[in-house]
């Protein structure tokens, strides 16, 4: 199990929520992928989270995004969606480590 | 004072990844909502929920999520009801840290179900109880005990909210076939009894 930083006082501000921030358009299946995404990385931010867990922030986010375009059974329909889902997932990868 | 992180974790379900509420607020562990704001049903309807389950939250970090939000509520309750009854001059983080240590002029037993009533509504809905506020103030605990249960305690017609919100929890829980279900609010009036006797 991951070691988290010990925390000794209890927190003081909200969590930060910044939507689906960058040059993106925040459409509804964004919106709501971005919203656990925030949680991961304000989580990491705050010393809750080790920074390894920024890995799951990124996959959740990709995971997410592609759920909403799964068939009832599972399958996975290519559309630009899933390029999307693609392409932000890698720039959140390279690109999110800076605010963390 | 270690109990109220006990009657916590048997009240509220543990999950170790993120979900959303009957409300939509991205929730985990023992019910700490993140408060980022509220999905609607609609946009949680189109999502599939396979994705929760495949990223597992520490349980060290809900255990301090738990500790927070206990430490939150009382603070609450210490500003609702006055530093004199805990015998402070000021609230500190510390103080509070240490749960076994917090004295109060209350029974336990009203303590723990003013807390419990806290973390479920919040400051501002747990201040609409107006009544039974000034009967705890007072003394009056089998009064505070009749508040829980009845937005007027004289004429007892209606259910308080947050009685009426249990009972849907209840019902919900035993619809789904779960078994050993228990009305929270009940066991508070029960315990506010209790410390009146």
């Amino acid at each position: 199990m991951a070691q988290a930083a010990p925390r000794t006082h209890a927190r003081k501000r909200p969590h930060a929520r910044t939507h689906a921030s960058g040059p993106t358009i925040d459409t509804k299946d964004f919106i709501f992928a971005s919203l656990v995404h925030d949680v991961y990385y304000q989580l990491i931010r705050d010393g809750y989270f080790p920074a390894s867990y920024k890995l799951d922030a990124d996959n959740a986010l990709r995971d997410i995004m592609l759920s909403f375009i799964k068939k009832d059974d599972g399958r996975l329909v290519k559309t630009w969606k899933t390029f999307r889902a693609n392409y932000i997932y890698f720039a959140v990868k390279i690109f999110g480590r800076f605010s963390l | 004072m270690e109990n109220l992180l006990h009657r916590k974790k048997r009240f509220e379900g543990y999950r170790n990844y993120f979900y959303y509420d009957t409300r939509g607020n991205l929730t985990a562990f023992w019910g700490h909502n993140f408060s980022f704001g509220v999905i609607s049903n609609k946009i949680k309807s189109q999502c599939g929920i396979s994705w929760v389950k495949k990223y597992p939250l520490p349980e060290e970090v809900g255990e301090l999520f738990l500790h927070e939000d206990t430490i939150s509520s009382l603070k609450n309750i210490i500003k609702v009801f006055g530093l004199t009854k805990f015998g402070m001059n000021d609230i500190t983080n510390e103080r509070l840290s240490n749960l076994e240590a917090l004295e109060c002029e209350f029974p336990y037993e009203v303590l723990t179900v003013m807390e419990d009533m806290m973390f479920n509504m919040g400051m501002s809905r747990f201040l609409k109880f107006k009544r039974m506020i000034k009967a705890v103030k007072e003394g009056d605990y089998y009064e505070a005990a009749k508040e829980i249960k009845w937005t007027d305690a004289k004429k007892q017609e209606k259910l308080s909210l947050y009685y009426a919100q249990i009972n849907i929890l209840v019902r919900r829980l035993e619809d789904k076939g779960v078994d050993n279900t228990f009305h929270r609010a009940e066991e508070n009036i029960s315990l506010m009894i209790k410390a009146a006797k």
